[in-house]
């Protein structure tokens, strides 16, 4: 496994060339459901940048307050919440100085209709479209 | 399994030993036998040679392999029935209708009925067909790749595993130019400029150990795009994936080999 920690390091300075960032920055998100925004990523910041939210489990969220003397700081205490009633953006965090450090965040994407294509209702049976 | 022999490795020592050794005692009784010319070509082809075939379709034998398994029958019951046994190998296994003397090409029919097995079954999607479309995405997702997996140049072969059927039947299909339109769940980007890690990383790196390397630390990371490894602002990468542990986030919904 240490070799390939080796490699993989050696291959993260091909992909990320200028000293581990991008030429060309992989640009916005493509478009998808709400409920995959938050599913596939773990740290979250709102948008008001107050507080930076943690995925646990889908209801199960650690919310952490902005150090307000520190640009871009949060705090390590945390409240256990439910998901975010408000829009949240994903975010990249590091620990260190005691705190939680921002380091950046996404922009949203246009956020798709989740009804399932491939499924239907009929009356108050929910069956897959039929197949041509 | 009925007739067939298989091992979750794909070590296929077994499945040899016992389809070559089915072969050396037909061979045997056909040596020792008083069999006519007629009865020796009809006994290789109905009989011999549909106990071979059986098992065929589900194998993931090499081209010597099968020569290996079908040439004690072979050679025994040729000279029977009338024929060199030292003749060319691509006239005996052409077909009739092509002036060759149709001897079964065992490893050209299990590529074929492979294919052909494959593309019946994921069709008709029956059971099989839904373990084989598993089988496929498996191997799509072990590619890191985008697309379809028959639309793939066969490269992936350097960083994959290989002893998948899929990866046998798409290793045959790419040597023969055959097509096939099977459809599967495919990776598509999940960023405007995104990309595959393995994809970008192979541009870079031609050692097979290498990718090979690379992509179980992809997996063992369970990642696929470069954006799962950016930053959130998809300008750099987030050091967290240089760091010797595994990345405990989530980035996609795949089943990972060292999923959590």
């Amino acid at each position: 496994m240490e070799s390939d920690y080796t490699q993989w390091r050696i291959a993260m300075e091909y992909v990320f060339p200028l000293n581990f960032t991008l030429e060309t920055p992989l640009g916005p998100w493509e478009p998808c459901i709400a409920e995959e925004w938050t599913k596939n990523w773990d740290w979250f910041v709102t948008e008001d940048k107050i507080f930076l939210c943690y995925r646990e489990t889908a209801t199960v969220w650690h919310r952490f307050l902005k150090n307000e003397r520190l640009h871009r700081e949060y705090k390590t205490t945390h409240l256990v919440v439910d998901q975010p009633a408000e829009s949240v953006l994903r975010a990249t965090v590091e620990s260190g100085h005691g705190g939680l450090l921002l380091l950046s965040t996404s922009t949203k994407p246009t956020i798709e209709d989740s009804t399932d294509s491939t499924r239907m209702i009929v009356g108050s049976l929910e069956t897959p479209l039929p197949e041509l | 399994m009925i007739g067939i022999w298989m091992a979750p490795n794909g070590d296929t020592t077994v499945l040899i030993e016992k389809l070559r050794e089915a072969a050396t005692s037909w061979g045997v009784k056909m040596r020792m036998g008083r069999s006519s010319k007629l009865e020796a070509w009809t006994g290789l082809q109905t009989n011999i040679f549909a106990t071979l075939k059986y098992p065929l379709a589900a194998c993931t034998l090499t081209e010597s392999e099968c020569k290996s398994i079908m040439a004690p029958a072979v050679r025994a019951a040729l000279p029977k029935a009338g024929i060199s046994s030292t003749m060319s190998t691509t006239v005996r296994n052409a077909p009739i209708e092509s002036l060759g003397m149709g001897v079964l090409d065992s490893y050209l029919f299990m590529g074929t009925a492979r294919t052909s097995m494959m593309t019946h079954h994921c069709w008709s999607n029956t059971p099989t067909g839904v373990l084989l479309q598993m089988c496929i995405e498996d191997l799509a997702l072990d590619s890191g790749l985008y697309g379809l997996l028959w639309n793939q140049e066969f490269k992936f072969s350097e960083w994959t595993v290989k002893h998948s059927i899929i990866f046998h039947a798409c290793k045959f299909n790419h040597k023969h130019e055959i097509v096939i339109g099977i459809k599967h769940h495919s990776i598509t980007k999940r960023r405007n400029n995104d990309r595959s890690i393995i994809a970008v990383a192979s541009k870079h790196i031609s050692k097979t150990s290498s990718l090979r390397a690379i992509n179980r630390l992809r997996q063992f990371h369970n990642v696929v795009h470069l954006s799962d490894i950016a930053a959130a602002d998809g300008r750099g990468l987030n050091h967290r994936f240089l760091a010797e542990t595994q990345f405990t986030g989530k980035r996609n919904d795949y089943k990972w080999p060292h999923g959590k």
